[in-house]
């Protein structure tokens, strides 16, 4: 198992290679100069050709595009993905910055959807074509058909604006107590949780509805095990599998989701670093975080297969 | 628990007595409330009071706060490499320039006063300021004055070319020599007599060297100047928290300033009305309506409008004959294009040159310059060669029809509808106008390349702005160029940046601008005004925008009734 571990882990580095050199062809190939766009990023822009020119020297874009490749992958060779050309930073300092908001945010939609989803997927299922099943199902299909943008300006509007129990924006931090940390993160999570939320309650009742019908569930209830304890023993773990599969896939929307989720609460994190790198060209700041991106994404499905070993002690890997 | 109620109500007392409100207030405020349920404007402030006491109280802090929201990200804070106006509106706070320009007004800051002895020569006298202190360069007390020679320092080290300053190209080309004559006065000559030396110098902030070298890489980091508000902390992406420099001049009418980043106008707009920020810099012009008619903040427009105007590339074949460009501008009604897509009046004006209201050379009357009439430019087409031969509703001359791409920028719904009711409008005289958006940044690499046939655009709304739209040379590297080639123009704009008095410049700068005009160079479309909105007890805040400092000697921003 160790060494299924160190296999996989080892198998990164390749392929954030391959994707190092795609994603420097795909951002310096696209249209678009960063020099024009930090210039002309105001009203009162007036922008003089020298003025282009110092800034196209300073940030190495007048070198031929091989010079700048080489550039690049030897800052990568040693650990460095450049310099933001927005932040005038080191790449792997702004992320830092602003990595922990959204990893916090989503790992918070993570356990609130789930939370919220798998009870309600197993009502749903054990009470097959009940009103509360119907209305789940109901809710399920709207939450994935809402665009979270609305939702979540929705969500500001009612309890922030209306009612006022919620902040409207930003992040909470630990110095101001756990309570503004935690108040500032349920709009955002709801958010950004409420199309996971939908998928997982569906997911959960199918697919336990699936394992509830097998013979070794009936052989339980057979035995004389009460029902809690068939689903809890017996049933759940199965169950859950599917849906450890989905929350695993869904992870690559979660990350996509919050850019616009960030943007709508106006939270300082790299979904929305990212979208305002690739508005303005920071080429340095596209890439790294793209790497970094890649190397969440391909960390969690590593997750996700080790814990179907966990769930399943009949799936071993070699 | 005593001690903290005890802290409440002392809080509460002092809190009322700042607003000028007495027990027997409260206890007749008590009662309006109950018995009429009213809540006039004295009520409200008696009851904002009352809240922000007890509010504050509970977390036992004393001073005022101004929450400021921007749409803008904060990169840097760093006076020499700073792009964009997010950064400025911070940076404008912690360190003083020498002045700041609201329209025609020259705000004195740094320098009191300020006289030409000839056209290239510039003296200021500086006013007493100090450093900030109890920072980690100079102890609570013992921050030196500022003086001439940080000036001088601050120059050298802006116009270095080793240090590779975003900047530095900025100024570069003005600056002659720069001298102290003494400790607070400055001589600044320029390299030939010139218009814009005051809007180039307003962005020039004055550092010292010994905070410079003190602080050496964590400068952009820990800015310490010796404005009204001296810098606390930086919270990455989210807000900047400034507080009040008790030592400045002027009292800074807050005690702390945070400017948050809210990209989203929707969301602004919500915090504002949720009581989570002070000040909306941008509210969404769908909205304004509402707000207006619910009236529990108060509105502000911009005294600047953003010009925005379609612009051909005169490259393009199609675009040469001076006839087909105005036959164009005649097929075009602008006023009902521009009612269709701001129909709340006020939040945009008809555009009839290229010099937005609020910027000085703005020019009322030149509606006459233009004309909607569609026959008109039908018969104009024809005597040039355009007539629809083959009957398939487009024009066409020698096999080619009349069509070409219009691109307008798809981050901006206002202009990418500008394209589409422009498109729609050509049709009806058969011109096809296909319309493609880009995205920004596509946009302006197509503009400066010439890659673009017709395009919509916006800016220049600066004093500058007909140099970098039309004039061949400063035109030649950005997002305005139309690659429209004028010598005569060229001469008009140069005798006009050398002209230093403003009315004779103005003389020459609406010629220019008239020469454009006729020339059909643009087809101007529309002003914008940026509306933002604010709690209904800020006061001050005009203009509507950070970018001139919050406490000045024209403007102390803060809470009042």
């Amino acid at each position: 198992m160790l060494q299924y571990f160190m296999r996989r882990v080892l198998y990164l580095i390749p392929v954030l290679f391959v994707m190092s050199i795609l994603i420097f062809s795909m951002v310096h190939l696209a249209p678009g100069d960063p020099v024009l766009v930090l210039l002309n990023s105001s009203e009162r822009a007036a922008v003089s050709p020298e003025m282009i020119e110092a800034v196209t020297k300073e940030l190495g874009l007048d070198k031929p595009l091989y010079q700048q490749y080489l550039v690049f992958l030897g800052g990568l060779l040693r650990g460095d993905l450049g310099t933001s050309y927005q932040l005038r930073k080191p790449v792997l300092e702004v992320v830092s910055d602003r990595i922990w908001p959204t990893i916090q945010l989503a790992l918070s939609s993570i356990v609130v959807s789930l939370l919220l989803s798998i009870p309600l997927g197993i009502i749903s299922a054990m009470r097959r074509g009940s009103l509360i099943d119907n209305v789940t199902m109901a809710f399920a299909v709207t939450g994935v058909s809402t665009p979270n943008f609305w939702f979540g300006l929705i969500l500001i509007l009612l309890f922030a604006v209306k009612l006022g129990w919620l902040p409207s924006f930003g992040i909470g931090y630990m110095k101001d107590g756990i309570g503004s940390v935690l108040a500032h993160l349920l709009l955002p999570s709801l958010t950004l949780g409420l199309s996971l939320m939908a998928i997982v309650t569906r997911m959960t009742r199918s697919s336990l509805l699936e394992v509830l019908g097998m013979d070794y569930v009936q052989t339980a209830r057979a035995k004389g095990l009460a029902e809690s304890v068939v689903l809890r023993r017996h049933a759940l773990r199965s169950a859950i599998i599917p849906v450890i599969t989905v929350v695993g896939l869904q992870f690559g929307a979660l990350l996509g989701g919050s850019v616009i989720t960030e943007t709508i609460f106006a939270w300082p994190g790299i979904g929305r670093l990212m979208i305002t790198a690739i508005q303005r060209r920071d080429f340095p700041l596209v890439q790294g975080l793209t790497l970094i991106f890649t190397f969440s994404f391909l960390l969690i499905n590593l997750i996700v297969d080790l814990t179907y070993s966990f769930c399943d002690p009949r799936i071993r890997y070699d | 628990m005593g001690r903290i109620r005890l802290h409440k109500e002392e809080a509460m007392s002092r809190q009322k007595e700042a607003c000028g409100i007495t027990d027997t207030d409260v206890a007749a405020y008590l009662e309006e409330v109950v018995l009429n349920r009213k809540l006039g404007k004295k009520t409200v402030s008696l009851m904002m009071c009352v809240i922000l006491g007890v509010a504050l109280a509970g977390f036992g802090v004393m001073g005022q706060t101004l929450r400021i929201a921007s749409p803008y990200t904060i990169e840097t804070l760093d006076p020499f490499n700073f792009t964009g106006d997010g950064d400025f509106y911070v940076i404008s706070q912690v360190y003083e320039t020498l002045i700041n320009l609201e329209g025609d007004n020259v705000i004195p800051r740094l320098a009191e006063s300020w006289e030409n002895p000839d056209d290239v020569t510039w003296v200021f006298h500086l006013r007493e300021m100090y450093w900030q202190d109890g920072n980690e360069v100079f102890a609570e007390g013992e921050a030196p004055m500022v003086t001439a020679h940080d000036f001088v320092y601050t120059l050298d080290y802006l116009l270095n070319p080793d240090n590779n300053l975003r900047r530095t190209a900025r100024l570069e080309p003005y600056i002659a020599s720069y001298e102290a004559l003494d400790d607070l006065t400055l001589k600044i000559v320029t390299v030939e007599p010139s218009a814009f030396f005051l809007n180039t110098i307003e962005t020039v902030c004055v550092v010292s060297q010994q905070i410079m070298e003190a602080l050496g890489d964590q400068f952009a980091d820990s800015p310490i100047g010796c404005g009204a508000y001296e810098f606390v902390e930086n919270q990455a992406g989210h807000r900047v928290v400034l507080r009040a420099n008790e030592d400045f001049f002027i009292d800074p009418a807050v005690d702390e300033v945070i400017f948050s980043i809210i990209p989203e106008h929707m969301t602004m707009l919500l915090a504002l009305e949720a009581g989570d920020i002070d000040i909306a810099l941008q509210i969404p012009s769908g909205e304004v309506e509402r707000v207006l008619a619910e009236d529990k903040v108060t509105v502000h427009k911009n005294n600047v409008g953003w010009y925005r105007y379609m612009g051909f590339n005169f490259e393009n074949p199609l675009f040469e004959e001076l006839a087909v460009r105005d036959a164009i501008s005649k097929a075009i009604d602008m006023q009902t294009i521009v009612d269709l897509i701001y129909p709340v009046p006020g939040l945009a004006e008809v555009s009839w040159g290229p010099i937005p209201l609020g910027i000085a050379g703005f020019t009322e009357g030149w509606e006459k310059h233009w004309t909607y009439d569609p026959a008109a430019a039908t018969a104009q087409l024809k005597d040039a060669g355009w007539v629809d031969t083959d009957g398939d509703g487009l024009l066409d001359k020698d096999g080619t029809p009349f069509s070409f791409v219009l691109q307008p920028p798809s981050h901006d719904k206002a202009r990418v509808k500008l394209a589409v009711l422009i498109s729609t409008q050509l049709s009806a005289i058969g011109i096809e106008a296909k319309v493609q958006e880009k995205d920004w940044a596509t946009h302006l690499d197509d503009i400066r390349s010439g890659n673009v046939e017709a395009f919509i655009m916006g800016g220049g709304s600066t004093p500058t702005g007909l140099l970098y739209m039309f004039h061949t040379v400063d035109a030649s590297g950005g997002a305005h160029n139309t690659r429209y080639d004028n010598p005569e123009l060229d001469a008009l704009l140069d005798e006009a940046r050398r002209t230093v008095d403003l009315e004779k410049r103005l003389v020459l700068w609406r010629q220019a601008a008239e020469i454009v005009i006729l020339d059909r160079v643009q087809i101007p479309a529309y002003y914008i005004f940026q509306q933002s909105a604010t709690a209904k007890n800020v006061v001050d805040f005009f203009p509507p925008n950070p970018w001139v400092s919050l406490c000045n000697v024209y403007r102390n921003v803060g809470f009042g009734e």
